[in-house]
């Protein structure tokens, strides 16, 4: 059975470095079942935070969410790309994580979410404009409350973290972070094949 | 008279967030203030698109309700950034807001049009008031350097923080009186203090 590899840009810019470094990771995944989600392409809206979900185990906001949703819930490799806007996830990818909610509440109220039949693992790729150290710090936070409502442990979440990539096209233009990316997906590919 | 301008990030009417930014603007209109509240949820208003046209004009293509709202803030004396904590971080509503103020630091870093002199900047406050659910000792950690960029691009000394952590423990603000009591006092001794 190929791995089912669900891979998430956020930036609403299209092609730009988050989305490039997404792309490069992804080279080393052919031969598996890859879906990419452009977030940019979908409608999420923001969580009401109306605290339904933790008696209903389901959102009460039918939108783009539910189906994207669910192939977070069922995917066994999950990769999230953000590129850092204001020290954080970009607002879109914070829309997304805010509406996972919905398994936060399954996992720790209800006590209702079903196991993952495979084990899952998770990679969080980042970019950032400035170089300064501890650009991703407050970022990661946020990536990591999406991983584990997915049932992704600490454990099994690889990084890929490249600062000082501003202009559209920095990413391409840059060989050590291409090669970064490279090394990224193929150990990750490697580190899945190995277990 | 101060001009406080109350940007509030919960989705929720009348919940935890809400309820304590409401007694700290009473506290702050009782001892003179002149108070402003905006409920980024009631607004319509899109996301930044990351598209960088502002590097080039200083200005944002997006036009829709939060464009006044960013004069406002501009003409106030106080800025108060209103947020539960949501996924370790401040709410989508609140990051989209804080994307969208991209325009601001690119006139103040790309274009240099915009400046804060250190007269300015002692007289214009920034304060952030936040609620979590979860009581842990590190849950607003990953929100402060969020909002922390929004006041340095706006031009607010951002010196104050009135956090209430663990408002699941406590029951929310129902359960948890001096919460409300204490935001009250913080508003009239941030105007007293001014004066």
């Amino acid at each position: 059975m190929p791995l089912s590899v669900l891979a998430i840009s956020t930036s609403p810019r299209r092609h730009g470095n988050s989305e490039s470094a997404l792309d490069t990771v992804l080279e080393s995944f052919t031969g598996e079942s890859v879906e990419k989600v452009v977030l940019n392409d979908l409608n999420i809206s923001p969580c009401k935070g109306c605290g339904r979900c933790e008696k209903l185990g389901e959102c009460i906001q039918k939108d783009d969410f539910q189906a994207l949703g669910e192939k977070i819930r069922t995917c066994d490799v999950l990769i999230f790309a953000s590129p850092v806007y204001s020290m954080s996830v970009c607002a879109q990818g914070k829309a997304l994580i805010d509406r996972c909610q919905v398994f936060w509440s399954r996992k720790y109220v209800l006590h209702d979410l079903p196991k993952p039949e495979g084990k899952k693992f998770g990679m969080f790729i980042s970019v950032s404009g400035q170089n300064r150290k501890g650009i991703f710090d407050h970022t990661i936070p946020v990536a990591q409350f999406l991983f584990d409502v997915s049932q992704i442990p600490a454990s099994r979440i690889q990084y890929l973290l490249l600062p000082g990539l501003d202009k559209m096209g920095d990413f391409k233009k840059n060989p050590d972070a291409v090669r970064k990316a490279k090394e990224a997906g193929e150990n990750f590919r490697k580190y899945l094949e190995d277990l | 008279m101060t001009k406080i301008v109350a940007i509030n990030g919960s989705p929720r009417k009348g919940g935890n967030t809400e309820t304590v930014l409401d007694a700290f603007i009473k506290g702050a209109r009782d001892a003179g203030g002149e108070v402003t509240k905006i409920r980024l949820a009631e607004i319509e208003h899109k996301n930044c698109r990351g598209c960088n046209a502002c590097h080039k004009t200083g200005v944002c293509v997006i036009k829709d309700e939060l464009t006044p709202v960013f004069e406002e803030i501009l003409s106030a004396d106080v800025l108060v950034l209103a947020s539960p904590i949501y996924s370790m971080s401040v709410t989508a509503e609140m990051k989209s807001f804080i994307d969208r103020g991209q325009f601001l630091w690119a006139q103040k870093f790309v274009m240099h049009t915009l400046s804060f002199d250190a007269k300015h900047l002692a007289k214009h406050t920034g304060v952030f008031l936040a609620t979590s659910g979860q009581d842990l000792p590190y849950s607003f950690d990953a929100a402060f350097p969020v909002v922390t960029a929004f006041f340095n691009d706006a031009g607010f000394t951002y010196s104050k923080n009135v956090l209430f952590p663990g408002m699941d423990k406590h029951g929310g603000v129902k359960g948890w009186p001096e919460s409300v009591v204490e935001a009250e006092k913080a508003g009239r001794e941030l105007v007293e203090g001014i004066k």
